[in-house]
């Protein structure tokens, strides 16, 4: 079926010709062989210096200025000219189009690796998967980053830059709080937006918030008093909160809130799907650079060279290891999407008893659903299969912080599977996610006093929080309170 | 279809989030420049383009976060060799492995490196140094500068030595006259010939008619005459012409002098401690970037005294000690003995800057009255800092009674390291006063 198209390129220098030339085979490719559905792209080739301007703003390419995107950017420059730290070969931005940085240092080898993999392999999970589809618009980000920046630069000169620093380092303190774990779909669109801001700001203006109003239609009874508990439920997006409830924040602060929270959700499920989408578009590029050779287009030289960059990035160092830094996402993900393949086209007994569509011919299909349907977590727990916790030797050590060992809780035989399974779904699941710190209530008619109840089954750092508690305090402008030790009976109903 | 761009030329965008970060910092970078400016040598200073490390636990960001030390946990690690389940593996003495995996109880700033690099422009770095002391009054106090009359190009002029003639710019105002003159000569020149021409012709049809043509004739030789007398008039055009003459010229003009010379002259008698040592050394150095803002090339010279003066270098003058009484004339001499010497007043800007804890042999002040009086008109500014004295010493009242005749001497009193800025502050003060006073 692949006939000879002639080479792309012959030595490893890129030009834009070649770049373009390469997006357009491995375009052709990623449709017809792998049914990809992406967004157009935007291919960009930076600087080292550019690329470092990326990190320091998470990626995105426009972000209002704040301090602490200069201390990132300042350690991470610092690395990277000590020879600590290499940078990525690629950055790439969920948004429509979608944008994908290439650094000008790369080969054109590398190149056509990193535009399968980011301007294809991510664009096709960012656009496909169902956690950005609800959480995130890809339409309307690059509008909405210009509309924050320009609020908030607006912000700055009419109140300072000091005064509007402390307002975000305060919404940056919670911002991992300020996200609805259940989605509450809301598209951003800049325009729009900007009209809801003057709208709020005039409603907000005009209303008292119910919450706080003092003068009540009928006579207060005492009983009155004790009945109304509000929130009615806990809320876990403390942002969101005080962003609504605050009673004497000004306008222009709760605008800050929700950029601040708008942005944190938008980022969410990146957290929530590294695994995956690392996976997969590792996926991607194995494929198309296979393809590509195997059509002719890249040289056998290239592909012992792409070979090299491949089995770097998926490499997995064991515990032991000197060079073991926790588990590879890229390692992981290739190897599970790769396993979900082989699982259909050479199923083994074992495979029959674990997963039911072992032996479906399609697996174009199955991967895609895999990459459709899941978050990390939930993708370990349905596809990490035994054959790759053979490979990876994954097993399971337990910390009882009182005794003088660990002990091997499981390994990765037919007794452990499940439990290594769970196990590590579960740390895939706790590494991304932040205390579950939750607004229980409201003292509304004394002190006005906030209070916040810590509902991880883990304790926490006090001195951490202690700090943030301070920023709280600052946006809601009354004390609030902690509870601090976990919630043990949380943490019995979610052991499984 | 794909759009491809080449962003590289389009810069970086740090600049905001770096102004942002070193307003954070502000006060961890004074620190830092101030420990610079002590630890660096005078000559160095301005050559700031080394980084300033800020701790990063300045500029913490707090979060809720999982303390994990002493939560029970399960851990999955890849890479099993030779365990099964159910067996006991002794922790490091260190307790490390349950904080291994990299999870939101370390976080990237535990992670990371704990010191972050800010570079400082000269600028920067002064005005922390410098923070807020009146450096636009300093400038307008240093306009009039002592100014020399240079040579300088100033276009060209009609007359002038032959030396100095220029012979591109005449040659070329010559070459416009003869253009100039010839142009209406010319044109009247063919306009006779083709007049000819035409009689010529005219004569010609006649002639083989056999008509008369005596007057025709007559207006050709008239014709003729006249292009003959043109001719010559275009001929006698001169090629050069005294007019054409044009001479480069050159003018005085008043220049700024924009070189400076300190003179560094310290005591390095047994009373001299490290303390009173650094004293001196800040007092120099401020002194040092306050004229370095003012002049393109500053030179020090540093002299140290006991009872002989000498010239040494930069180590040397922070660092000897050596025993014995003080006299302060020799060195004064000395200054005066290098001026003449090297830095010619005409050319130069010269400060001295003289740092004592007043100690001096009695017998020696009325020398140091008189080196005074002849040094300082050739100096732009003296400047007397007297350390670590409960009173001032006789020295001390040598210098202001000086200074009631000499304005440009000023003198001033420390005894630690925070009286050397406001000490600064009121020094050119005093200066601006003493100028409206005068």
């Amino acid at each position: 079926m692949m006939d000879n198209k002639g080479l792309l390129f012959s030595d490893n220098d890129w030009t834009f010709e070649r770049i373009d030339a390469a997006c357009e085979r491995i375009a052709v490719i990623a449709e017809r062989e792998l049914k990809l559905d992406t967004y157009p792209n935007q291919i960009e080739v930076i600087s080292a210096e550019q690329m470092l301007d990326a990190y320091a703003s998470t990626g995105l390419p426009m972000y209002y200025p704040h301090w602490s995107f200069g201390k990132q950017r300042a350690i991470e420059s610092g690395q990277y000219r000590r020879g600590e730290m290499g940078l990525a070969y690629e950055l790439v931005i969920n948004s429509n189009p979608c944008i994908s940085y290439l650094m000008e240092e790369n080969t054109m080898i590398m190149q056509t690796l990193v535009i399968a993999h980011a301007a294809f392999g991510h664009n096709a999970f960012f656009k496909n998967n169902m956690f950005f589809r609800q959480w995130t618009d890809a339409d309307g980000i690059l509008d909405y980053l210009e509309f924050a920046k320009g609020y908030i630069a607006q912000c700055e000169d009419q109140y300072g830059i000091d005064t509007v620093a402390d307002v975000l380092d305060a919404a940056h303190a919670i911002n991992r709080n300020g996200v609805d774990r259940a989605p509450r779909p809301q598209k951003l669109s800049a325009r729009e937006e900007e009209a809801r801001r003057k709208e709020r700001a005039i409603f907000l203006e005009q209303h008292l918030l119910d919450v706080w109003r003092t003068l009540p239609n009928r006579p207060v009874t005492s009983g009155d008093r004790n009945e109304g508990v509000f929130p009615g439920e806990p809320q876990e997006n403390l942002i969101y909160f005080i962003e609504k409830n605050a009673p004497h924040l000004e306008t222009w602060k709760r605008e800050i809130l929700r950029i601040v929270r708008k942005i944190a959700q938008y980022l969410y499920p990146q957290g929530q799907t590294k695994i995956m989408n690392e996976g997969f578009a590792c996926f991607v590029h194995y494929h198309v650079l296979h393809i590509l050779h195997a059509q002719g287009s890249i040289s056998d030289g290239s592909l012992m060279e792409f070979y090299a960059s491949h089995t770097a990035v998926t490499f997995q160092p064991d515990f032991d290891s000197r060079h073991y830094s926790g588990i590879n996402p890229y390692a992981l993900g290739f190897a599970i999407f790769q396993d979900i393949k082989r699982i259909c086209l050479e199923p083994t007994d074992e495979d029959y008893r674990w997963f039911d569509f072992a032996g479906d011919p399609d697996w174009l299909k199955q991967i895609h659903f895999a990459m459709r349907e899941f978050r990390d977590e939930s993708f370990v727990l349905q596809y990490l299969s035994p054959k790759v916790m053979r490979d990876f030797h994954f097993f399971v050590l337990t910390n009882d912080p009182d005794a003088d060992v660990f002990e091997v809780a499981a390994i990765h035989d037919d007794v452990g599977y499940r439990a290594v399974r769970s196990a590590l779904a579960q740390q895939v699941a706790e590494s991304v996610r932040s205390p579950d710190i939750e607004v229980v209530a409201v003292n509304r008619w004394g002190d006005r006093h906030l209070h916040l109840r810590n509902m991880d089954h883990y304790p926490l750092d006090r001195g951490e929080a202690k700090k943030t508690l301070d920023h709280i305090r600052t946006l809601w402008g009354y004390d609030v309170h902690l509870d601090m030790s976990p919630s043990s009976l949380i943490s019995k109903a979610l052991d499984r | 279809m794909s759009i491809i761009i080449d962003r590289r030329n389009s810069g970086t965008r740090s600049t905001a989030n770096q102004d942002r970060l070193q307003r954070r910092v502000r006060g961890r970078i004074k620190a830092a420049v101030e420990k610079l400016a002590r630890s660096r040598s005078m000559n160095d200073i301005l050559d700031v383009q080394q980084p300033i490390s800020i701790p990063t636990k300045d500029l913490h960001e707090p979060s809720f976060r999982r303390d994990l030390r002493d939560a029970p946990k399960e851990q999955v690690l890849p890479g099993n060799k030779q365990y099964r389940r159910g067996d006991l593996i002794p922790k490091p003495d260190d307790g490390g492995g349950s904080g291994k995996q990299g999870d939101a109880g370390g976080g990237i700033d535990g992670l990371g490196d704990d010191e972050i690099a800010i570079v400082l422009t000269a600028d920067e770095f002064l005005a922390l140094l410098f923070d807020g002391l009146a450096l636009p009054n300093l400038r307008q106090t240093h306009r009039e500068d002592v100014e020399v009359e240079k040579w300088r190009r100033a276009g060209f002029i009609k007359d002038g030595s032959p030396s100095r003639m220029h012979i591109g710019r005449t040659m070329r105002t010559a070459r416009a006259r003869r253009i100039g003159l010839r142009a209406r000569k010319k044109r009247e020149l063919e306009d006779l010939l083709e007049q000819s021409l035409v009689l010529e012709e005219e004569i010609r049809t006649r002639g083989l008619q056999g008509q008369d043509t005596s007057i025709e004739r007559f207006r050709l030789s008239e014709i003729q005459a006249d292009v003959k007398v043109l001719e010559r008039k275009i001929r006698a055009i001169p090629f050069i012409d005294e007019s054409d003459l044009r001479f480069a010229h050159i003018d005085q003009k008043p220049f700024p002098i924009t070189s400076a010379v300190i003179f560094c002259v310290m005591d390095v008698s047994g009373s001299m401690g490290d303390i009173e040592k650094d004293l001196a050394k800040r007092f120099f150095l401020l002194l040092y970037l306050f004229i370095h803002r003012q002049y393109r090339a500053v030179e020090l010279v540093f002299i140290k005294h006991h009872t002989e003066a000498s010239e040494c270098t930069e180590q040397q003058f922070f660092g000897s000690r050596e025993g014995g009484g003080t006299l302060v004339s020799p060195a004064l001499a000395l200054v005066g003995e290098i001026i003449a010497k090297r830095f010619v007043p005409d050319n130069w800007n010269i400060y001295v800057a003289q740092a004592s804890d007043g100690d001096n042999a009695n017998e020696d002040l009325p020398a140091v009255q008189e080196r005074l009086q002849s040094l300082l008109p050739q100096l732009r500014n003296m400047f007397y800092l007297e350390v670590n004295q409960e009173q001032k010493s006789d020295l001390m009242r040598i210098y202001l009674d000086t200074a009631q005749e000499y304005p440009g001497l000023l003198t001033a009193r420390a005894s630690q390291v925070a009286d050397i800025y406001p000490l600064f502050r009121k020094l050119f003060a005093e200066r601006e006063e003493a100028r409206h006073d005068g």
